[in-house]
């Protein structure tokens, strides 16, 4: 009697222990908490699901028309030629934005996450996607026609097959980008006569 | 191809392009690939059959100064002109006649059906995975084989002495029976449970609320491996808040579309994986275009890393003010195809990073008036950690 009790308590741990480590992590399973109220609180955090609203996102787009601080208008430059016209004949870098030693290292940040992929990084046009014939054609800044005004309006709007970086950088951000790729520019124009056409870096 | 050919013969005369193709493709993929593909409608439209629909004479004038074309009164530039919503394409006058006629033969033999040396559609070749639980098989069939062979041993040994012949369930009956009255073994066997069954208790509870290794199946196969890793995007272009907020962003699908309204197919699952982001946004990669009108249904990605509601992290703090890279958190995302959770994300881990990690107060304005106080306190050399400047205060993380 005695040892048919001592086999079932031994039987009896034994499955306890398994399916106590059982709640082990599985791929496609987060695992358990100890106290789920504590860790989901009750306010509703930037990509949770919610499903109050239609499509349960929780973070909602702006009402329409809404402007945010310190937004500068661009309304009067339209996304088509005749804008980049318009951008490239008078617009002009803003006051508070020089070239300085410290704005030229930020620049230098900002392009080498948001450009150089494609521009690569002397914006010759042969960043490591061109070179992985991922695009193809990516202009070298120094054989176009830029300035200040067509770089912004590009940034914001794009052009040919280049898409919009106006939800990656803010304006500000985007003049600086713009004193930055015309450095590049003005780096690359004494060289041309000794550097050999579509040579890289 | 050719039968297309010999069909528009009729239209625009049969023309000879014998140029250097090589040369012509080289100068396509550098000049005009960026608004031209040969056998799709990009920003420009296809030129695989360029050669058959316009006249020599016409394609030179057009792409040395296609706007002194229009001007000129051509009723065939207006038309394209207005087609494509007025979008100018630059004139080209670096280009001469032979450079003009090379590309012109490259959109003729690029665009015909190439002799397919290995499909690609082929299944890539599966590498046997390193499979223990096929040995431990093998393993065990030869332990009951062995089992089997000594008890047949066993008895024929005792037929020979004249002894009774029992058989394997009765020899294991005994032998329980035997081990069971002895006390030792009973008391060892317990003692192995017991520390068997607190060990897994101990690490059942500690991995309950810890992620590690969390790997859900996203709704897009998007590869980091191949765009962090191969195509070496840095990651704030597409993880643009982090720099700048709370969060660390999941993409929107604007950004997606920057690379992918032009790349249409990725390497790995050709154009399945990449149609479902113009499912989600609207957009037709046969035209190029964006429908009017399209229910846009936001892509459900699955959340993996997730800090519980009663601590607080700050991504801008460490990646700008920081300037702690992606990777110490998130570990090698740039050899992951599938994302998953690299670090416990326990506050133990958090404390441990605070206490070692050594703040570079010298390069970033930020630590300026602090590190004036801070030389004071720890005298001028000293290295100062997240720890001296408050970082494992509990009001840091949790107020």
């Amino acid at each position: 009697m005695l040892k048919r009790q001592l086999v079932k308590n031994i039987a009896l741990l034994l499955s306890a222990g398994l399916l106590i480590s059982s709640c082990k992590q599985e791929e496609n399973h987060r695992g358990y908490q100890y106290m789920p109220d504590m860790y989901d609180g009750p306010a509703i955090e930037a990509y949770d699901g919610y499903d109050r609203f239609g499509d349960s996102i929780s973070s909602l787009k702006p009402v329409e028309g809404t402007v945010s601080r310190g937004f500068m208008s661009y309304q009067e430059y339209s996304p088509d030629a005749d804008g980049y016209a318009m951008a490239k004949a008078e617009m002009l870098m803003p006051d508070g934005i020089m070239a300085d030693e410290k704005t030229m290292e930020e620049a230098k940040e900002l392009y080498n996450i948001f450009c150089t992929h494609c521009h690569g990084d002397k914006g010759m046009g042969q960043g490591i996607l061109v070179k992985n014939e991922k695009f193809l054609g990516v202009p070298s800044y120094g054989d176009r026609d830029i300035n200040f005004g067509t770089i912004f309006h590009v940034i914001t709007y794009g052009k040919g097959v280049m898409g919009s970086h106006a939800s990656q950088v803010t304006p500000e951000e985007r003049w600086k980008l713009a004193l930055y790729v015309m450095k590049l520019k003005s780096d690359m124009t004494p060289k041309e006569e000794t550097t050999a056409e579509g040579s890289v870096e | 191809m050719l039968f297309i050919a010999v069909l528009s013969a009729s239209t625009v005369q049969a023309q000879e392009f014998t140029g250097d193709v090589a040369n012509g493709k080289s100068l396509f993929n550098g000049q005009c690939a960026a608004c031209h593909k040969l056998d799709k409608k990009v920003v420009g439209p296809a030129l695989g059959d360029v050669t058959t629909r316009r006249s020599k004479e016409w394609l030179y004038a057009w792409i040395k100064d296609n706007q002194a074309l229009r001007e000129s009164g051509d009723a065939d530039a207006i038309a394209i002109y207005e087609e494509y919503n007025g979008s100018i394409m630059p004139a080209f006058p670096g280009l001469s006649d032979d450079d003009i006629n090379d590309i012109l033969a490259y959109t003729i033999e690029g665009s015909k059906p190439k002799e397919v040396l290995v499909d690609p559609n082929d299944p890539v070749p599966v590498v046997a995975e390193n499979d223990n639980t096929v040995l431990l098989y093998i393993l065990g069939g030869i332990l009951i084989f062995l089992v089997l062979l000594l008890t047949r041993v066993k008895n024929t040994l005792k037929q020979v002495q004249g002894e009774g012949v029992t058989t394997l369930a009765q020899d294991a009956n005994i032998f329980t029976r035997t081990a069971l009255k002895n006390p030792r073994i009973v008391t060892v066997l317990t003692l192995l449970v017991a520390v068997v069954f607190l060990q897994q208790l101990y690490l059942g509870l500690m991995v309950v609320n810890v992620d590690t290794n969390y790997q859900p199946s996203q709704p897009i196969k998007f590869s980091h491996e191949l765009h962090a890793g191969t195509n070496q995007i840095d990651c704030n272009y597409c993880h643009s808040g982090a720099r700048k907020s709370k969060h660390s962003n999941i993409p929107s699908a604007n950004v997606c579309m920057n690379c992918h309204m032009y790349i249409q197919e990725g390497p790995k699952y050709g154009t399945e994986e990449i149609a479902k982001i113009y499912a989600a946004i609207g957009f037709d990669p046969e035209s190029g275009t964006y429908i009017e009108d399209y229910e846009q249904k936001p892509i459900k990605w699955v959340r993996i890393h997730k800090l519980p509601d009663l601590a607080y992290f700050n991504h801008a703090q460490h990646v700008t003010a920081g300037n702690v890279e992606c990777q110490t958190c998130h570990g090698p995302i740039q050899e992951m195809e599938e994302v998953y959770q690299y670090s416990p994300l326990t506050m133990g881990w958090c404390i441990n990073c605070h206490r070692e990690t050594k703040v570079d107060v010298k390069s970033n304005d930020y630590y300026n008036d602090m590190h004036a106080k801070l030389k004071e306190k720890y005298g001028p050399n000293a290295e100062i950690t997240v720890e001296m400047i408050g970082g494992l205060e509990c009001g840091k993380c949790h107020y």
